[in-house]
This record gives C-alpha cells, structure tokens and sequence, in this order.
C-alpha cells in the first residue's frame, strides 16, 4: 500500500542562469517513499535539492508539499515540511549531540527558543530510537563522521516533516557504515512514513534498499523502478 | 536541570569577579584611592573630601563605565563576526570598520595641518565625529557588498581589502603631515579609556546595551547558522537579511567604541574563546551575556593593569590588552590544531 502522496512537482525547470534539464520536470512521492537520486558528477543533483529546499528559486513550474504550493507559504512554515541533511556536518566548536538534535526542534519554538516538555520527549525519544543516549553529551567535534551523519539525521526526524532530503549521506562512510545507514533510513521511511529523498553515488549499495530511483540524466529527470534502472542502458552507456 | 545550575553559578562566579574588578579599578589610578572612601561615595557618606568626590566621579567612573562598556561591545561583536564568518579567527575589525573610523580621525587630526593654524587644537568632538562619519561609511559599503554578494568568503575577502586600502591611505596621509599632528594621530591609535568624559560614557552606555540586546533576540538564528548556510536556509532563515542586521548591529557597536576609544584589538578575538571555554557551550543564549560579562571584566584588567604597572603615567591600553591576550590566541591556534583539522 502506498501512502498518501507529499510531494508534487509539476513542469519544474531548476538551474543557475540557465536550465539545467531539457524538459520540465514532473514527479510525485508518497510517505513511506525511499527515492534515491542518481546522475552524474554535474548533471544538477545538488542544484535540483537546493531548489527543493529553497536555496535556488526553480526557473519555472511549481513544486507543492502536501498540497500546498511552496511559494505560498512562508520559508519558516516550509521547515515544518522538509528537513534537509547535509553531506557534510560543520565542525562547530563546544557544541554537543543534544544541542544538534535539539536544534531540529527551532522551527515551532518561539523567539528565545524555549522547548515545552513535548519539544523535549520527541528530542529525547529519538535520541533513544538512534542508540545516541551515550554520546548525547559527547562535543560534535570528539565523535566518529558516521555518528555525526546519525545526529544530522536523527535531527531531521525530530523536526517531524513528511520530507526528509539528504546530500549524499554515504559521502564520509566505509562500506559496513553505508550499507547500516541506509538500512535504516529505509525502515525509518516505512516505520514513521517519512517520505526520504537522497542523492548517491554508490549505485550498488544505494539500489539494494531504496524503494524508488530517480534518475537525472542528459538533461532528463525520471522516476523508475529499481529493477528498471538496473536493467536500463544507464550502466552500458557509461562504460 | 544539571546544565542550568553550572551556568547559572558560573554566571555568579563572573559577576562577582566583574564586580570585584570594578572596584578594584575606581581604586587604581595616578593617586590610589582607599577602600573605605570607595564604599563612602557608593553609601553616598558625608565625610568624603571633595576632591575624592570629584576624582571618583569625573575620572574613574567615566573610565570604568568606558571600559565595561568598550569591552562588552567588542567581545559580543567578536563572537557574532566569528559565527557569521564560521571562522575561530574573525573579529570585530575583519569588515575594516575600525579602520574608516581611524580614517575618519586620520584625515581631522592629520589634515588639520593643512587647513588649520598650527596653534588650533583639534576638539574631542570633532574626533567623535569624524570617527563616526569614518566608520558609517565603510558600514554602508559593507552592507552594499553583502547585498549583493551571497558567497560569505568574498564578503569577508571585501572586507580585508577595504581595510588595507583604507590603512593605506591613513599611511600616505601620515608621509605628507607634519610630526606633532602624525604623533597625535599614533597616540589616538594606541586606544584610550581616560579620554572619556563622565557625559560622553553615559552616552555609550544606551548604544551598547540596546545593539546587544537587539542582537540577543537572534541568537537562536546564529545557533542555526552555525551549522552552515545551506542548512540555515532549509531551516527557513533568511541568510542575506541576517547578515545585513549582525552586520550593521556590529558596526555601530565597533564604531562607537573606537569613536571614543581608538581601536582596541585583541578583545573581540579572545573574549569569545574564553566564554567558549569557561561555559563550554555554542549557544548564543549562554554566550552573548558570558561574553558582555567576561569582555568588561578583560578590559578592566587591561586598564588596572595599564595604571599600575608604571608609576610615572599610563601604558597604552592597547599594548597592555595585546600582551594579556596574545596568549588567548596562541591558545585558540593550538587547539584549533587538534580539533579542526
């Protein structure tokens, strides 16, 4: 079964200056949804999720989450919506797991940023669920790259968005880490019916979990399914 | 909460060291004032001497209000500079801001050579003035570049070069002056907390206290932004506005400070580290008041010390404040060693 559908982008055309795909883009995904982006080194991954969260105006076309057009809603209101991993975490200096975790919880605390008791039981809950409880403490600059990716994700859940997106989180992993990490991501997708958006490179491990393949390529950008992609010529192609 | 109760005695702990300071600093001076006296003129005691009365107020509390003040300013906005730019080693002074002030200054002590007869001094005023005009107008700059730009190193590689092309021009002034107007104008730069009135420093004292408490409300942003800017804008922040506002907030505060002061160096680079590491935290709700707090007591320890250490007059501040903090620096280079890299 699937879940009911968060995102709709219709006719979007997404570049600098210029368009980086030759024909509009039209997509949807569902909860429970575990796309993985594929494309080349340049072929518009980074620009595509930049414009899904805000960083890049789209050139044209519309993208809604949950019904909603995005630009009709203010960009505070958008962070209820989309949650965003980096692929890299800053080395922030004397700031700890918790306070990392506790910042995914900014967009509904009012300007001094004060957490009710509710803010802090779903901080704490998912502190819990990741298995972080004994390096919650711990300064972000004395822990491993692969916990640091948990924490940035683990952060993204306890800002309770239908969408999570994520720069390519295998970037910094060795292969056991990569193959956990995006294990889990997809029982998270279909435990608390997140829909999760991530772009990668590790074609091998990414098409053993994720539910869908969106694929970017000659200025194209589509939805397959694995089995479709692995079958297509994209590999042969490149050769 | 256990984290609550270590800053709030933390907390106490600096006041109490603050306040102890001030004290300390209304006592030291070209004629040591007693304790008891000190208590007499708080208690508001009759059997106090005139001239004590006069000294206290006209002198040493100018200088103390100047101090807290010119220190709390400089340390908060060493600590914003260094989150906006993501950077341990940015300062207040990075935009060149001080640098237009001293220009300002530059082109009324230095110029006034040229159109004014020898016999002329050039009033405090017109320094306030001219330094304010200086420093309003490299933030205006600023603001133009960071409008426009969206990269933050460019901002920051701007800001380096209008700090160099605005010290140049001071220097190229400083070649065709005369020598009393040259020396007047190195002893300006060399920073002052006794040039300031009682008047004057109460004037500082409403500047600073509502730019901090301005930037204070955006605290939460600058904990967001310190997770980097692609993630600040998922996170629904407005980058380009933020900047704007840190920006101008800092400029004020810097500018008015060395208005009064001349560029004091060093605070805004160390202070911030120092709060970093006494609470051991980056949130800005803790470090902002850490830093107002441990930036006036650094600077009330820099001046007890310029007062004291030579009997015949008063050592430049900024030399004293270099000489404390330099250490400060060597330390953030050496830890920045093991963590960042």
């Amino acid at each position: 079964m699937m879940g009911e559908c968060v995102l709709n982008i219709d006719g979007l055309v997404f570049g600098h200056k210029f368009p980086l795909v030759k024909e509009p883009v039209a997509l949807s995904a569902c909860a429970g949804d575990f796309i993985c982006l594929v494309g080349r080194n340049g072929t518009g991954k980074t620009t595509m999720l930049n414009t899904l969260i805000g960083v890049k105006k789209p050139l044209s076309g519309q993208i809604s989450i949950c019904g909603v057009p995005l630009g009709k809603i203010s960009a505070r209101e958008k962070s209820h919506f989309i949650s965003f991993v980096p692929s890299k975490v800053e080395t922030v200096l004397n700031m700890r797991i918790r306070d990392l975790i506790a910042v995914g919880r900014s967009p509904y605390t009012n300007i001094f940023d004060r957490r009710t008791k509710a803010d802090n039981a779903i901080i704490d809950e998912f502190i819990q669920k990741f298995g972080l409880s004994d390096i919650a403490n711990s300064m972000i600059t004395e822990i491993s790259d692969g916990e640091r990716q948990k924490a940035m994700i683990c952060r993204a859940l306890v800002q309770q968005t239908p969408i999570i997106l994520l720069d390519e989180p295998t970037a910094f992993l060795d292969y056991f880490a990569k193959r956990r990490l995006l294990s889990d991501l997809k029982n998270i997708a279909s435990a608390e019916n997140r829909c999760i958006i991530f772009s990668c490179h590790d074609l091998e491990v990414a098409t053993k979990f994720c539910s869908h393949i969106w694929l970017l390529d000659d200025g194209v950008l589509v939805q397959m399914t694995v089995d479709d992609f692995l079958n297509g010529d994209y590999f042969s192609k490149y050769q | 909460m256990n984290r609550a109760l270590s800053y709030i005695i933390k907390f106490a702990v600096i006041v109490v060291v603050l306040v102890a300071l001030a004290v300390l600093d209304v006592c030291t001076g070209s004629n040591k004032i007693p304790l008891s006296d000190i208590f007499g003129y708080i208690f508001g005691s009759s059997d106090l001497s005139v001239d004590y009365q006069f000294t206290i107020r006209e002198f040493r509390l100018a200088r103390l209000i100047t101090a807290m003040v010119a220190g709390a300013a400089l340390s908060v906005s060493g600590l914003l500079m260094q989150t906006v730019f993501r950077n341990p080693l940015a300062g207040p002074y990075v935009l060149g801001i001080s640098n237009g002030a001293s220009l300002g200054v530059a082109v009324v002590v230095l110029g006034s050579g040229l159109f004014l007869p020898s016999s002329a001094d050039v009033s405090n005023f017109a320094i306030l003035l001219a330094a304010g005009v200086g420093a309003a107008a490299v933030l205006m700059l600023i603001l133009a570049v960071s409008i426009r730009v969206r990269d933050i190193l460019s901002i920051l590689i701007v800001g380096i070069l209008v700090s160099g092309v605005v010290a140049s021009v001071v220097n190229v002034m400083q070649f065709f002056s005369n020598e009393v107007n040259v020396k007047s104008y190195v002893v300006w730069t060399m920073g002052s907390l006794d040039s300031v009135s009682f008047n004057d420093s109460i004037v500082l004292v409403p500047v600073c206290v509502l730019m901090c408490a301005l930037l204070y409300m955006f605290s939460k942003k600058l904990n967001i932004l310190l997770l980097g800017e692609q993630f600040a804008v998922s996170m629904g922040l407005n980058i380009k506005w933020l900047r704007v506002i840190v920006f101008a907030g800092v400029s004020v505060l810097t500018g008015a400070v060395t208005a009064f002061c001349g560029p004091l160096g060093f605070i805004g680079l160390a202070v911030p580290h120092i709060s970093r590491w006494i609470f051991n935290t980056s949130n800005h709700f803790v470090l902002i008041p850490a830093s107002m707090i441990l930036g006036a007591a650094f600077l009330l320890c820099g001046d007890i010390l310029s007062h004291s250490l030579y009997s015949q007059g008063v050592l430049p501040i900024n030399a004293v404040i270099s000489i404390l903090g330099a250490p400060f620096i060597i330390w953030i280079v050496f830890k920045n060693q093991r963590t960042v890299i």
